[in-house]
């Protein structure tokens, strides 16, 4: 038996909501909001995408996005440890968390975009598609692995902050994308690409420390006005692939 | 020489306070069919406590599909619920034991004892009708 949400469904205190073996609930892009009260999933968890506010349970959606599209600020949108094909966005978002169970256990068939968002942070999840910023503040980028893809791309952001995050057999194409923006790239890995670091457009990043380059044509090349400070990384081979504005 | 004393004795049968409900997920509500046999089954609001009923006694119970309470619609014995354990059906409760009866909607109790004194015989009815937008006001069980 199916259950079609066709809004949000709120459970208020003192209310318990019960859903028995073998119902399959459509949330149809909606949730199923906790507000003191209590869901029971008799037939197990229906893998669903958890809204949480310092730990605690706030609902259960059924897609990533539409759990994005409804948190607020300090909420964590929390995935489990299974595959999820879609891309999300975060759109105009403050202060929104979105948390893998690991690199390897949670895992997202596509990437993720931040557009004029501030303090957003992504972390601990396997992705087959590039982090995309655009004119965001503050974003955290942290444990993650990106396969086959551009790790990020950074349009005029400030402050971004990629930290411990792998990228790995990117092609022909750059790891860390910058066209202008201000960051960080710390204790990360980005192998196997035309270029690892590529700065443009008056970008300025900070590459280091601990970076490991491997087998990369270009392992930093800053161009056009941008600037990179690289401090303690290991480079692809010596002398060092680095190019441009780079320190 | 054997003498047998053989003794016959009468007492009244004993009067019972039973109940016949509708559970709706844990509340009462809509109608409930009783009636003492042979007579047959008529429609009473539930709770419903049986008048004048005593051991020995059968009873005709009704439990009535497609009954519309509070905005739901309750049924008996369909099958929309996919969970076998939630199925419609008739129990006995007493002191929060539960004794199954019937997956039938209508059916005759077997015959009453004192046991049942203080039992009701209990319609457990089921429902699709469910909050799919908004905020839930009671229990709810999809």
């Amino acid at each position: 038996m199916d259950v079609t949400l066709t809004g949000n469904v709120t459970v208020p205190s003192g209310i318990t909501l019960t859903v028995t073996p073998g119902v399959n609930i459509n949330f149809n892009g909606y949730g199923i909001l906790l507000d003191g009260g209590t869901v029971n999933f008799e037939g197990g968890d229906p893998n669903c995408v958890y809204l949480k506010r310092s730990g605690t349970l706030n609902g259960y959606f059924g897609a990533i996005q539409p759990a994005i599209n409804y948190a607020g600020s300090g909420q964590t949108v929390e995935l489990q440890a299974r595959t999820y094909n879609e891309s999300p966005s975060f759109s105009s978002k403050s202060n929104v968390t979105l948390l893998g169970q690991g690199e390897g256990s949670t895992t997202l068939n596509g990437g993720i975009s931040v557009i004029n968002s501030s303090y957003i942070t992504v972390s601990n999840l396997t992705m087959s598609g590039a982090l995309s910023l655009n004119n965001n503040d503050h974003t955290w980028f942290s444990n993650a692995t990106v396969t086959g893809s551009t790790l990020a791309n950074d349009y005029g952001g400030t402050v971004n902050e990629l930290y411990r995050v792998t990228a790995s057999n990117i092609g022909a194409s750059f790891g860390l994308n910058a066209y202008g923006g201000t960051g960080d790239l710390i204790e990360s890995s980005i192998s196997n690409g035309d270029c690892a670091v590529y700065l443009s457009n008056d970008a300025s990043y900070n590459i280091g420390t601990n970076n490991t380059f491997c087998s990369n044509g270009a392992d930093i090349d800053a161009e056009n006005g941008a600037y990179a400070y690289a401090i303690s990384n290991t480079y692809s081979r010596s002398p060092y692939p680095v190019y441009g504005n780079v320190f | 020489m054997t003498l047998n004393l053989d003794v016959y004795y009468k007492y009244p049968a004993a009067q019972l306070s039973i109940i016949v409900r509708n559970d709706l997920h844990g509340k009462d509500g809509g109608n409930v069919g009783v009636g003492i046999y042979p007579a047959a089954a008529t429609s009473h609001p539930s709770p419903y406590t049986v008048p004048n009923v005593y051991e020995t006694q059968r009873l005709n119970l009704a439990a009535y599909d497609n009954q519309t309470v509070n905005g739901k619609v309750w049924f008996f014995n369909d099958t929309e619920y996919p969970d076998p354990n939630r199925q419609s059906k008739w129990q006995r409760v007493k002191l929060d034991l539960h004794t199954f009866l019937s997956e039938n909607a209508l059916f005759t109790t077997n015959s009453l004892t004192t046991d049942d004194n203080g039992a009701s015989f209990t319609a457990y009815l089921e429902t699709t009708s469910f909050t799919t937008s908004g905020t839930l006001s009671e229990n709810e069980t999809w």
